[in-house]
């Protein structure tokens, strides 16, 4: 397979762009900063520039492509059709070959990807540590700051180390006896270290719905992070690796419960294989993606168990970008929820609507991922809901961030969560 | 590796130099002022086939800044233009003489709504669509609904004099503009208008509604907003031929009724639209119509018979009705998606939006047909069929010179065809810098030396949007 690379690989996908501005109305940064070259298509259009050798690599050009969620909006949006989100991830592997990735998030990157068989050692080792930066909150098993850290201050809610990583707590497979099929869990970072709550709910509903769970050791990051961040070659090495060992699980199903993780599987993988030129990975991937679902779309597609215990709550659902955009999954957590006694669904505005967390975006750009964010927030609001549901464990992070920053009592919770407490 | 430059300096015109760009910091602070040349990239557009670069842009967030800006314009000689969405369809926002463009993104406040009157204050980087969502709890919403709705601001609707598929029945942009806050062009802020229907002294709202941003820069509107309608019935009439189609948009008009919307579609766009959208139309037949009735439920059934009877008498192979706000809401997404999916066929594309008398609809369209043989070019046909306002998609690859020469001589013969049958050359997305020759098509030298006389003392520098509307 021909290797089709760098910014020449994207021109394509510009060219379609016809400039109609309709993303614009669409893009939860534009909305906060509103200037063009933050809106998608601007982006689009400095990309442009930069092929046709009119600019160069700026921070300022770096600044806009990288004030993008990826929530995939624009996407969804374009009546063109233009792969906005290959032409982002083209555009920051560029800049980042040629002005490098901000120190400390580049150095933390890599020191994921390449250290990814001691990180179980250094989460626990970081466990203990962490107290010594911040104050771990009980309920909602965050870590806030004791004294701000570059752009984030001590209000900001970030993600705690698990005492110690899911993976290490659940066996390499269980519920032998499961005669619904073989199903193999990724379980990606934000379940293994930091909530590994929403991994043994995982567990507990699969079992309860009869299913074997495997958990093959030897996956690590998706590598998404390192994606988005331009870090490509890095991202490779953990893709590789992640492909090989969900592969060797032999399973029916591959399930995330991670709407980033599942959305990189199923779609990034194999592009990102195919933009390297790796055939023989781009092909594995595309066996492992098509067999790759998300766990409410599982237990819903295959039929699943109804929960005969009440939970009396009133919730409202957040669809995690990478869940209705990039994978279509939106009606399956909504069924799962009202398939609950006693649940009332209110529906918030803009339900769709990004969080502002994108991953490590709301780390680069703390401010602004906060406007976006009290957006979401006031909209939960108005619906006076208890909890607010979702299936990302990011977007379950900062909502809590931003319900908290709100001095809202709701929680948020993972869709799985509310099933396996229903499950009793 | 290439070298990395240092922001904003090469950008630099002879036209705008430190010294001015300071000043302009001062005025609109450190975050309003844009001047490095990824900035500038992305000021030199709009949805049209034009573009030019900006030497700096300011992002201003008050009428007091406007004004500051506009009177430094002055004293410097410095072409300005004002830009809303930028997503204009003849480049009026262009800055073809380069200067500085003045974008009104950031003046999006919402000042009043007066629901017991009917009013709505509002500032130009408010969008359209927005307005109405806003207004939604209140059971009111703002009528024109150019097909940018979702993106596109009050205050270039104002400048475009933007119509919509429901204008047919509540009048374009300038039916629901009662008064406006301006700028003029030397910088000084003036009040048209107001909250009342007829004010005394000369009608300077309408003179400025559809000027294209040529006579000043709008900082406040005062609009009309209406009462959400009672029932609303969407029918889509399926045709065999485009002949057929059009002479049942005349006939309706001509037996007294006065649907919504009356908007025609045919094969080519319909299947664009369908790649991009699955919007529900049928792609096999060769045009349709979609027929929107709202009012009073009392009667609407009784009219929306009357039109199935006039569509039947041209053999009509199908009307359908959407059954409810969802099917509703994918026909029209679909209708306003039409101009970006027609990139699913073509890169690019020219729209015109020349408008004819209804009863000429057949033999125009037959004529954009033969234009679409003769330079062997793709014409897709969306438009606003009850208005008469064609938008003929012209579809071309730009790197294909050739291609977008014959692209070019299309649009223009169509322009002349509407105007041959006694139309005109634009119905609203305005003359900008594509359509200036055409005006001579439709004007006498008299009278666009009466449009010139009115720039001349509006604008005496020339500074104000330079280079648009009229013909050189």
């Amino acid at each position: 397979m021909a290797s089709r690379d760098g910014l020449a690989s994207v021109r394509g996908e510009v060219l379609k762009c016809c400039r109609c501005g309709q993303c614009r109305s669409v893009c939860p940064t534009f909305a906060e900063l509103r200037d063009e070259a933050n809106a998608p298509r601007g982006r689009v259009t400095t990309v442009a520039a930069v092929q046709e050798g009119r600019i160069v690599s700026t921070t300022d050009l770096s600044r806009s492509i990288s004030q993008c969620t990826l929530c995939l909006a624009c996407v969804a949006e374009c009546p063109s059709g233009v792969e906005l989100e290959r032409v982002f991830l083209e555009a920051r592997r560029e800049l980042a070959d040629r002005l490098g990735v901000g120190t400390v998030k580049g150095m933390a990157l890599n020191l994921v990807a390449r250290h990814n068989r001691l990180l179980p050692a250094v989460s626990r080792l970081a466990w203990a540590g962490q107290w010594l930066a911040g104050n771990r909150l009980p309920d909602n098993s965050g870590l806030r700051l004791r004294f701000p850290m570059g752009s984030l201050g001590t209000n900001r809610l970030l993600p705690a180390f698990a005492r110690s990583p899911l993976r290490s707590r659940l066996p390499t497979v269980s519920g032998q006896g499961g005669k619904r099929g073989r199903v193999a869990y990724f379980t990606g970072c934000f379940d293994n270290y930091f909530d590994p709550a929403v991994g043994l709910a995982v567990s507990k509903v699969l079992a309860v719905n009869d299913y074997q769970l495997v958990v093959p050791p030897g996956q690590g990051c998706c590598g998404l992070p390192m994606l988005a961040n331009g870090l490509r070659d890095v991202a490779l090495n953990l893709m590789r690796d992640n492909v090989a060992a969900m592969l060797a699980a032999d399973a029916e199903v591959i399930v995330t419960a991670c709407a980033s993780c599942g959305s990189a599987l199923r779609k990034l993988y194999v592009e990102t294989f195919e933009a390297a030129g790796d055939s023989e990975y781009a092909e594995n991937a595309a066996r492992m993606a098509a067999i790759t679902v998300d766990i409410a779309e599982l237990l819903v597609e295959r039929g699943f168990k109804r929960p005969i215990s009440a939970v009396d709550r009133a919730v409202t659902y957040h669809d995690p970008c990478h869940l209705v955009r990039g994978q279509q999954v939106s009606g399956q957590p909504r069924e799962l929820l009202l398939s609950i006694p006693g649940v009332t669904l209110v529906e918030h505005k803009h339900a769709d609507r990004c969080c502002g967390g994108g991953g490590t975006f709301s780390f680069s750009f703390d401010d602004l991922a906060s406007r976006v964010q009290s957006r979401k927030i006031a909209s939960i609001r108005a619906t006076g809901a208890a909890a607010v549901v979702t299936g990302c464990p990011g977007c379950k992070l900062y909502l809590n961030d931003g319900l908290r920053r709100a001095g809202m009592p709701a929680s948020a919770v993972h869709t799985i969560q509310m099933l396996a407490e229903a499950y009793g | 590796m290439l070298p990395v430059e240092r922001n904003g300096k090469e950008a630099l015109s002879p036209m705008i130099d430190e010294r001015i760009l300071a000043e302009l910091r001062d005025i609109v602070g450190k975050d309003g002022l844009l001047s490095s040349p990824t900035h500038l990239m992305v000021y030199e557009y709009d949805a049209s086939f034009d573009q030019h670069l900006p030497d700096a842009v300011v992002l201003p967030r008050s009428t007091e800044q406007v004004s500051a800006v506009v009177k430094l314009c002055n004293r410097e000689s410095i072409p300005f233009t004002a830009r809303g969405a930028g997503t204009n369809l003849s480049g009026g926002s262009i800055p073809v003489k380069g200067g500085l463009t003045i974008g009104l993104s950031r003046m999006n406040r919402l000042i009043e709504i007066d629901v017991e009157n009917q009013r709505v204050v509002v500032e130009p980087g408010f969008l359209n669509l927005e307005l109405s969502n806003v207004l939604a709890p209140y059971g009111y919403y703002f009528a024109p609904d150019p097909a940018s709705q979702k993106t596109s601001t009050l205050g270039g609707n104002v400048g475009e004099n933007a119509g919509g598929p429901h204008c047919l029945k509540y009048g374009v942009t300038t039916n629901h503009v009662l008064g406006m806050e301006i700028v003029l062009p030397d910088g000084s802020i003036i009040q048209t208008g107001g909250k009342s229907l007829d004010n005394p002294g000369y009608d300077l709202t309408g003179l400025f509604v559809g000027s294209e941003g040529t006579f000043g820069i709008v900082t406040k509107l005062t609009v009309r907003i209406m009462r959400l309608p009672e029932a609303v019935k969407t029918m889509l009439a399926i045709f065999e031929t485009i002949d057929d189609a059009a002479n049942t948009v005349s006939d309706i008009i001509a037996q007294g009724i006065l649907p919504a919307t009356l908007e025609m579609m045919d094969k080519t766009v319909m299947t664009a639209v369908e790649l991009a959208y699955s919007a529900g139309y049928p792609v096999d037949a060769e045009a349709v119509l979609i027929i929107e009735l709202d009012g009073v439920k009392d009667g609407q059934d009784r009219m929306a018979e009357e039109i199935v009877a006039i569509c039947n008498r041209h053999h009509v192979r199908e009307v359908k009705v959407a059954k409810d706000q969802a099917e509703r809401d994918k026909l029209w997404a679909g209708r306003r998606g039409a101009f970006g999916a027609m990139t699913k066929l073509r890169p690019n594309y020219i729209v015109n939006d020349g408008t004819v008398p209804r009863t000429k609809l057949p033999e125009v369209l037959r004529k954009v047909g033969e234009v679409s043989r003769k330079y062997n070019i793709v014409i897709g046909n969306v438009f606003h069929a009850g208005d008469g306002n064609l938008h003929p998609l012209v579809l071309f690859t730009q790197m294909d010179q050739d291609e977008t020469k014959r692209a070019m001589a299309s649009a223009l013969d169509i322009l002349t065809a509407c105007a041959q049958v006694g139309g005109t050359i634009s119905g609203e997305h305005g003359i900008g810098v594509e359509k200036k020759d055409a005006m001579r098509l439709v004007f006498d030298a008299a009278d666009i030396q009466a449009m010139r006389q009115v720039k001349q003392a509006l604008d005496p520098a020339g500074l104000c949007n330079p280079m648009k509307v009229l013909p050189d």
